[in-house]
């Protein structure tokens, strides 16, 4: 029997799951960080992470920020698994609303990028199949284009208005209780 | 913004439109956090656009997006207008269906085709009028369905009115018993309002049976003029009739809080067989 020291680190080393961008860039991170991803935690279910899972579509740029928000998240998850038989219930509630303020704080700051970052990000989280990064994402762009005119719209993503005159007004007549 | 972006990422072609690059799921996603009227608004984006917000699964209505901030009186125009957005919703065959009328209007179910309800599994209304073929819908029309819930409903016409469904799991009424017979498949039933007259007065050999039923909640029920004895009486007719029974929810049952009734009376046991 391994004294119990080495027999943590083995733990550890076994949780442990490395990822390989598309520059080939190696990231080694926990499994509770990766299975944030249903993608990656299918492979790891079905025991195809030996050796590196490659993830071809995110580069090492955006991966580093997935990892960045996974590992906050995870933190998250468990924190709130774990806490609930260590604390009584106001204690727990407590601690769990800090702990909320301090998430949504954490995802205020990681959506402050440009663009094209944020539409790398809403890509890999749909391709990592991380539902809380696509929402999270998705109501950014959301967000910056409501209560916005189509012209503006058009403007803020360099969206190229390929409808003649005719069919724009035919469109306008199909939908104009919108635009009431 | 554009200035921006040439800024930090030099190497990106500025005037691409990474928005309308991305694949429909994505853009309804984007979608789903704007209300409807926007939503419909993106169709004058851009070709690509154009038709993109009709198949977006789920859209945010509600009264504002018709124009009106505050109703207080029925306005027929309205409802009109209501009946054809959900008339339009039900052609689609939709497998939720969620209806929340304000509690002092009674909205009229717009007539429904059969097979409008072929995928429907959830089923949510509050504050509409059924009319009297309601009933016989669900038997004959929903051979999916799984949760219905009806608050505030009504069943306009004299004609009895009885649910049979093979597949029903939950089901929550505020309503008459004669509704519960033949729901043989139900597993969590919650009922509301229901009262002890209800259960007293009909013929016992009509009492529906519920072999499936493991959770019973019922939500202001039993508050009508009888003793508590009936009460139980009435509640363990319940429990009698449902052999696979875990557990039951009481929640402001039996007495008003109000009311100065006290819980005095000789115990009344409630045995169940297996």
């Amino acid at each position: 029997m391994a004294s119990a020291g080495s027999g943590d680190e083995k733990a550890a080393a076994a949780a442990m799951i490395t990822l390989i961008s598309s520059d080939n860039e190696k990231f080694e991170v926990t499994e509770a960080t990766a299975t944030l991803s249903q993608t990656i935690r299918h492979m790891i279910e079905d025991g195809c992470t030996d050796g590196g899972v490659p993830l071809p579509n995110v580069t090492s740029k955006i991966l580093a920020r997935v990892i960045e928000y996974c590992k906050k998240h995870a933190t998250a998850a468990a924190g709130e698994e774990g806490s609930s038989s260590s604390f009584s219930d106001a204690a727990f509630l407590e601690v769990d609303r800090a702990f909320l303020e301090e998430l949504e704080e954490f995802d205020d700051a990681f959506l402050e990028v440009d663009r094209a970052t944020l539409f790398d990000l809403i890509l890999a989280a749909n391709y990592l199949d991380i539902k809380g990064l696509l929402n999270l994402t998705c109501q950014k762009v959301a967000d910056s284009v409501k209560g916005k005119t189509p012209e503006q719209i058009r403007e803020m993503y360099n969206i190229v208005n390929d409808l003649t005159p005719e069919e724009e007004a035919e469109i306008r007549r199909e939908t104009q209780w919108a635009f009431e | 913004m554009e200035k921006h972006i040439k800024a930090s990422s030099p190497d990106a072609v500025v005037a691409v439109d990474r928005l309308s690059a991305l694949p429909d799921g994505l853009i309804h996603t984007v979608l789903s956090f704007l209300p409807a009227p926007e939503v419909v608004r993106t169709c004058l984006l851009s070709w690509r656009w154009r038709n993109l917000w009709r198949s977006a699964p789920h859209i945010n209505l509600n009264e504002r997006d018709f124009g009106i901030s505050i109703m207080i009186s029925r306005d027929d125009a309205l409802e009109e207008k209501w009946a054809r957005w959900i008339r339009r919703g039900m052609e689609y065959c939709p497998s939720v269906l969620n209806i929340h009328i304000p509690e002092h209007h009674l909205f009229k179910l717009p007539p429904v085709v059969g097979s409008n309800f072929r995928h429907l599994k959830m089923l949510h209304l509050r504050s509409v009028d059924l009319g009297s073929h309601f009933a016989g819908l669900l038997c004959s029309a929903c051979p999916v369905m799984e949760d219905l819930k009806l608050g505030n409903c009504e069943f306009s016409g004299n004609s009895p009115q009885v649910i049979t469904s093979r597949t029903l799991k939950k089901l929550e009424l505020p309503t008459k018993r004669e509704l519960l017979c033949s729901l043989y498949n139900v597993t969590s039933l919650k009922l509301m309002g229901f009262e002890v007259e209800v259960m007293l007065n009909e013929e016992s050999d009509k009492f529906p049976v519920f072999p499936n039923m493991r959770t019973l909640d019922l939500d202001s029920c039993f508050l009508d003029e009888y003793e508590l004895y009936d009460k139980l009486e009435a509640l363990g007719s319940f429990l009698q009739s449902a052999p696979c029974f875990e557990k039951l929810i009481l929640q402001y049952c039996m007495f008003y809080s109000f009311s100065d009734s006290e819980w005095e009376i000789e115990r009344k046991s409630i045995t169940l067989h297996r």
